[in-house]
């Protein structure tokens, strides 16, 4: 499903300064399985994340999902792409704070063309699965943090999409909240999706229904 | 209604502080020209339509530079000349109101004239030439009307010629408010008492009108008439027309200069407005792009955006247009435009509305605003989201 090889990334400054963010990053993911990148702050996870969501171009490597490089995208088919196959889940609550929580699942349902009814259909369904359909017409910005992160996830998975990226989701959640957000993840993955989850978040290490977990540090996989 | 422009409109609610500003002003540079091309096709078209009644060629007398009477043997000359099927002498002469300090124009016609009279009943449908002729009548400009009000003179005014007696004339009408342009500080009185009024001896005009109905015949007649009498002055209809045609468009066109000066200034804040890229900015594009808009979905969103603000600040800018010249009569502009007669004109305007100077005002705002934000659009559309995204 996912195959990375010799994945690079290197950043430049504004004074010229060259970083690398990820060295060679070559690792296999199967359609369906549950992954987690580990690692400190900086150590390269969103970078990575970021690379596989198709937001960010790698410097050099092959970043191959379900057998397409990716990384030779044009803007219009990476727009594409994450519009049907992939979805990503911040640490950050990303959302247009003054539409309620409904129509913040426009943005990714109206460039299908899809119709009210196919709109409303696909909104429910996500709400549902996100457990926060009780809210949907409340403006996101009177929503707590918990519900927010609920809210990110619903319009993650309002296009169905096949892969869902987690970048540090529980970050900021108590402990309560990222309960909730673990039983969400879990039914996803029943649903045969595949998802990634960075995160040096403890919660995460005993977890069963993970498949792999990779150690990032300084850009190196270990 | 579709979802994504559902959406746009969402979107527009939530920038509307942020739109707020760009369409009042945008409202008020639309409105501001637009008024001028209102104001400047309404005069167009009452002054047209009040010039239409003229005469084709207007003939008077100069003398060292002054205006003279002419002599009436000067009639049996002009309607000799081949072309003109009529000639007429004309009495007209300024009145001075003291109270006011103000002229007047005393125009005197002959009410027996059949054409006269079918010019009187265009601008008057209900007056009754015999009914005026039967005592002495006058029928007065709306500025002369408002004067003579102001000292209760409301039925007659008593005026004084040059030999010392006093003329006792009625008020019979107003003349309409279409020819306040031009007529505003007119009486119109019957040809014999203007005479006696303004002290012109009985073999006399001020000057000559001429029907000269085939235009192709008005140059040769001109010419004639020029070569018979040196110390003339030869007015002919059109060049009236392109008198006041001049006038309004010279002050039209030097508020077209003012408006590009204006939007050249407006399209460079718009320019810079938009090339600021706020955290909001940042995010927003972040999330689209996030959810799988492309860089060109999002600039054309983005211009679908701003054209509706553009849009409607047109539609706001032509309606604030209308009721400001219209409903209001456009208090300081009009003084611009009108100026001055003898009196201060109070003409209202006839609404005189075309679509290609809408058609013109749309193109001329809408195109330059698209493309001031153009390129701000795209540098926003393509700013990279990882670091929002984090």
């Amino acid at each position: 499903m996912i195959e990375l090889q010799d994945l690079c990334k290197t950043f430049e400054s504004q004074n010229g300064e060259h970083f690398t963010a990820l060295h060679n990053i070559t690792l296999h993911i199967n359609a369906g399985e549950m992954v987690q990148f580990q690692g400190v702050s900086g150590s390269g996870k969103s970078t990575l994340l970021h690379i596989l969501a198709s937001l960010l171009k790698p410097t050099s490597g092959r970043v191959e999902i379900a057998g397409e490089n990716i990384a030779s995208y044009s803007d219009y088919y990476a727009s594409l792409y994450r519009r049907d196959t992939v979805a990503y889940i911040t640490q950050s609550f990303h959302l247009l704070g003054e539409l309620t929580l409904r129509e913040n699942l426009l943005p990714p349902l109206v460039i299908k063309e899809l119709s009210f009814k196919e709109i409303n259909a696909a909104t429910r369904k996500a709400l549902e699965i996100a457990n926060i359909a009780h809210k949907a017409d409340e403006k996101v910005a009177n929503l707590s943090g918990g519900e927010k992160q609920r809210a990110v996830i619903a319009r993650a998975i309002v296009n169905d999409a096949d892969i869902i990226l987690c970048d540090e989701p529980t970050a900021n959640l108590d402990k309560a909240n990222a309960l909730k957000f673990l039983e969400i993840i879990k039914e996803l993955k029943r649903k045969g999706k595949t998802i990634v989850i960075a995160t040096h978040d403890p919660l995460f290490d005993d977890l069963d229904i993970i498949d792999k977990r990779f150690m990032l540090k300084e850009g190196h996989l270990e | 209604m579709l979802p994504k422009l559902h959406f746009l409109l969402l979107l527009l609610l939530k920038h509307k502080k942020k739109h707020l500003g760009i369409f009042l002003l945008s409202a008020l540079l639309i409105a501001l020209l637009a008024s001028t091309l209102f104001i400047s096709a309404s005069l167009k078209k009452d002054i047209f339509s009040t010039l239409d009644a003229q005469a084709d060629i207007t003939l008077q007398k100069y003398q060292a530079g002054r205006l003279m009477n002419l002599p009436s043997s000067w009639l049996d000359e002009a309607l000799a000349i081949e072309g003109v099927t009529k000639a007429q002498g004309r009495i007209y002469g300024e009145h001075y109101y003291e109270p006011k300090e103000e002229h007047f124009l005393i125009v005197g016609i002959d009410f027996y004239d059949e054409q006269v009279q079918k010019n009187l009943q265009r601008l008057l449908q209900n007056i009754d030439i015999e009914a005026f002729l039967k005592r002495k009548n006058m029928i007065i400009g709306t500025g002369v009307k408002k004067f003579f009000n102001e000292y209760a003179y409301n039925d007659y005014y008593i005026f004084r010629p040059p030999n010392r007696s006093k003329e006792k004339v009625y008020i019979y009408d107003t003349l309409p408010q279409t020819t306040a342009l031009i007529g505003s500080d007119v009486i119109l009185m019957d040809i014999e008492e203007a005479r006696k009024i303004l002290g012109i001896p009985r073999d006399e005009f001020s000057d000559i009108i001429l029907e000269v109905p085939n235009k192709n015949e008005r140059l040769t007649v001109y010419e004639k008439l020029l070569v018979s009498h040196f110390n003339t002055r030869i007015i002919t209809k059109e060049d009236i027309q392109k008198h006041y045609e001049n006038l309004f468009n010279y002050k039209g066109g030097v508020f077209m200069v003012l408006y590009s000066i204006a939007l050249a200034t407006f399209l460079l804040i718009l320019y810079q407005r938009y090339s600021l890229i706020t955290t909001a900015d940042a995010k927003e594009v972040a999330i689209l792009k996030s959810v799988g808009w492309s860089i060109k979905g999002i600039i054309s969103f983005k211009l679908e955006e701003n054209f509706i603000v553009a849009f409607f600040a047109y539609i706001f800018g032509v309606i604030g247009a209308l009721i400001y010249v219209y409903v209001f009569g456009a208090p300081l502009l009009r003084n611009i435009f009108l100026g001055y007669n003898n009196l201060q004109n109070d003409a209202s305007f006839t609404p005189a509305i075309h679509l290609s100077d809408l058609v013109l005002l749309f193109l001329l705002f809408v195109v330059p605003f698209m493309l001031a934000i153009i390129i701000p659009l795209w540098r926003v559309a393509i700013t990279e989201p990882n670091e929002v995204l984090k």
